[in-house]
């Protein structure tokens, strides 16, 4: 019998309460992820991507609700019990949050704060957990870790806080890191650095891992696999080189070229060339019709694509995109 | 922010540095008040009545003959009894509802907010003359009424400012890490919120020892012979003509400790503020 996959998800729908009551706000996400496995989840601002992770968690925020399913090793987790998900969490999942500035508590030290996982998970003494903990910054890059154990959080700049966070998710060797835009709120060169750290890690410890970013160039280098979201959906996945190569949904396609090209051709620069834009916006999630979400900003847009969703086109054996055009 | 870090900035700070001064004052005139006072307390002398400040009677005496400053020396000690303990059943229990009503929400949070609604509605002298009407005057009973009326005062401050920091991001890092409500509620809520709680408590002090001046003042609160302030000042009410110190000495005590307090309550709220002690 096959094992069952580390992390599965089908049909994951999230509805948030809003004024104008409840949104769909993730509407039908199925994939599954492999331990050692790396998958990149892209998306505009507001596509769902941090909702999806954050039921991943069963953190949704107050309101919010999760219907569908998600399987961790075969075990449906999405009617777990909070004491279920406190045993989970820190210990064989991880999440990494966008903004380390306000992810550390100010008033404790860094070392009782990388040192608590474990405390949590595996009942080690506080001296126990501080040692190891300082073994852990180590790790991630922060010089005299053992030294640094004693200090707060506003002693270290972002790029450190963002390693110390590192380090508290990996603290309990999770078997998944899920990471929502790690390093959105660091400079470029720190968020190479941290993106490097992440992926020897991945590769070090054979955990899964599931980046969330809104950055084409982030996910094209770190990722096998590339899940393209919009509007609370999937609109298309594959291989991340394979879909890179050729885009077949156009929202895909809108998001590469629109990406600046002057690196690649110095003419293009010199000529003063406009970037392409994608018109219009996201749509609201409250006014989506029966049709394709991305109709009103589709340029190939046709009568079908606003009457009905689009079906599901299996481009290759791992390749996908929702489309009428493709069919 | 480390201890010597922070008594340094303390000293540093004027009006901190001059409320500790003033509370210190009260604090030890009620120390003392247990050892030694100029005169004994119930010592009534008609002969010596409304005598004015003199070399063996400081502050002079009153309509009984009792030394005023014995008098004030040993109402200090009711003061800071009806404070500590007022304040302490308002901040154990309040704070503790609070909490659950931010951990929990629901109709748990709801039940409690709305009870404490309901117990803003009356004005807090009126509840407290009612309890000591019911359960009879005394300093026990006063002290068990201003203590009641500070349970929904910390329990909305507390539920207020719990729910601030649940919402921030390291409350959720901490949960995506594996903590539970109680864990979260313990390290990382009450931590937070304590520098609030704390300048809350030394206004609630001050509110505590003016309310058991007040509530004395109307003869529900510390009865004859305990000494306390209020009751002088009460008795100092038909004779403001005669000997308009006698209700003066008492006023400025009340004054120094409240005083002394707030002094105390602001210079915390800035010392306690994690952004301010950043500057190193």
């Amino acid at each position: 019998m096959n094992k069952p996959p580390l992390l599965q998800l089908k049909d994951l729908h999230v509805q948030v309460r809003t004024a104008h009551g409840l949104v769909a706000a993730v509407r039908g996400v199925s994939f599954s992820l492999e331990r050692g496995e790396t998958v990149g989840l892209m998306g505009e601002s507001g596509c769902g991507k941090s909702l999806t992770a954050l039921a991943l968690m069963g953190l949704l925020p107050e309101g919010a609700q999760a219907r569908g399913s998600l399987q961790w090793q075969g075990e449906e987790c999405l009617t777990w019990s909070e004491e279920n998900w406190c045993k989970l969490r820190g210990n064989r999942w991880a999440m990494i949050f966008q903004e380390p500035m306000t992810a550390l508590n100010p008033l404790h030290t860094v070392g009782d704060q990388v040192a608590e996982p474990l405390r949590l998970h595996r009942g080690l003494s506080r001296k126990a957990a501080l040692s190891e903990a300082a073994d852990l910054l180590d790790r991630v890059g922060i010089a005299m870790a053992r030294q640094r154990l004693h200090d707060h959080p506003h002693q270290f700049s972002g790029g450190q806080r963002q390693r110390i966070m590192i380090a508290m998710a990996l603290s309990c060797n999770p078997d998944l890191l899920i990471a929502d835009e790690p390093t959105t709120a660091l400079d470029v060169t720190v968020a190479q650095r941290i993106l490097e750290l992440m992926q020897s890690l991945v590769q070090e410890r054979g955990m899964g891992l599931l980046l969330i970013s809104h950055d084409l160039g982030v996910l094209a280098r770190q990722v096998q696999q590339l899940k393209v979201m919009y509007a609370g959906q999937i609109v298309e996945q594959g291989p991340t080189e394979e879909v890179l190569k050729s885009p077949a949904h156009p929202y895909t396609r809108g998001l590469l070229a629109s990406r600046p090209q002057w690196l690649r051709s110095p003419q293009a620069a010199s000529q003063r060339m406009r970037l392409p834009t994608l018109p219009g916006q996201v749509p609201e999630l409250h006014q989506l019709g029966p049709g394709c979400a991305f109709a009103d900003r589709c340029s190939l847009v046709e009568d079908a694509c606003r009457t009905s969703a689009p079906p599901s086109i299996r481009l290759s054996p791992a390749r996908q995109a929702q489309c009428w055009r493709l069919s | 922010m480390s201890p010597h870090n922070l008594a340094q900035r303390a000293l540093r700070h004027p009006s901190f540095v001059l409320g500790s001064v003033l509370l210190c004052l009260v604090a030890c005139a009620a120390l003392l008040s247990l050892v030694w006072t100029p005169y004994a307390l119930n010592d009534i002398e008609m002969a010596r009545k409304l005598l004015p400040p003199s070399g063996s009677h400081w502050l002079g005496t009153d309509a009984l003959g009792r030394d005023v400053v014995s008098l004030l020396l040993a109402g200090a000690r009711s003061s800071i009894l009806v404070g500590v303990v007022a304040v302490g059943i308002g901040l154990s229990i309040g704070v503790a509802l609070g909490l659950l009503a931010a951990a929990y929400k629901g109709w748990l949070e709801e039940a409690l907010m709305r009870l404490t609604d309901f117990s803003f509605a009356f004005p807090a002298i009126l509840v407290a003359i009612l309890i000591t009407a019911v359960l009879g005057p005394g300093m026990v009973n006063a002290i068990l009424a201003i203590g009641l009326f500070n349970i929904p005062v910390f329990a909305r401050i507390t539920r207020g400012s719990a729910q601030a920091i649940w919402a921030r991001d390291y409350v959720l890092a901490a949960r995506a890490c594996g903590k539970g409500r109680w864990r979260i509620t313990w390290d990382h809520v009450l931590p937070n919120i304590a520098a609030v709680l704390i300048v809350q408590a030394s206004t609630q002090f001050a509110l505590a020892i003016l309310a058991e001046a007040a509530l004395s003042y109307l003869g529900l609160g510390t009865q004859p012979p305990e000494p306390s302030w209020g009751r002088m000042l009460s008795e100092a009410q038909t004779l403001l003509f005669q000997a308009p110190r006698l209700a003066v000495f008492p006023g400025v005590a009340i004054a120094v400790a409240v005083l002394g307090l707030n002094l105390v309550g602001d210079g915390l709220r800035d010392l306690l503020d994690p952004k301010l002690s950043r500057q190193r």
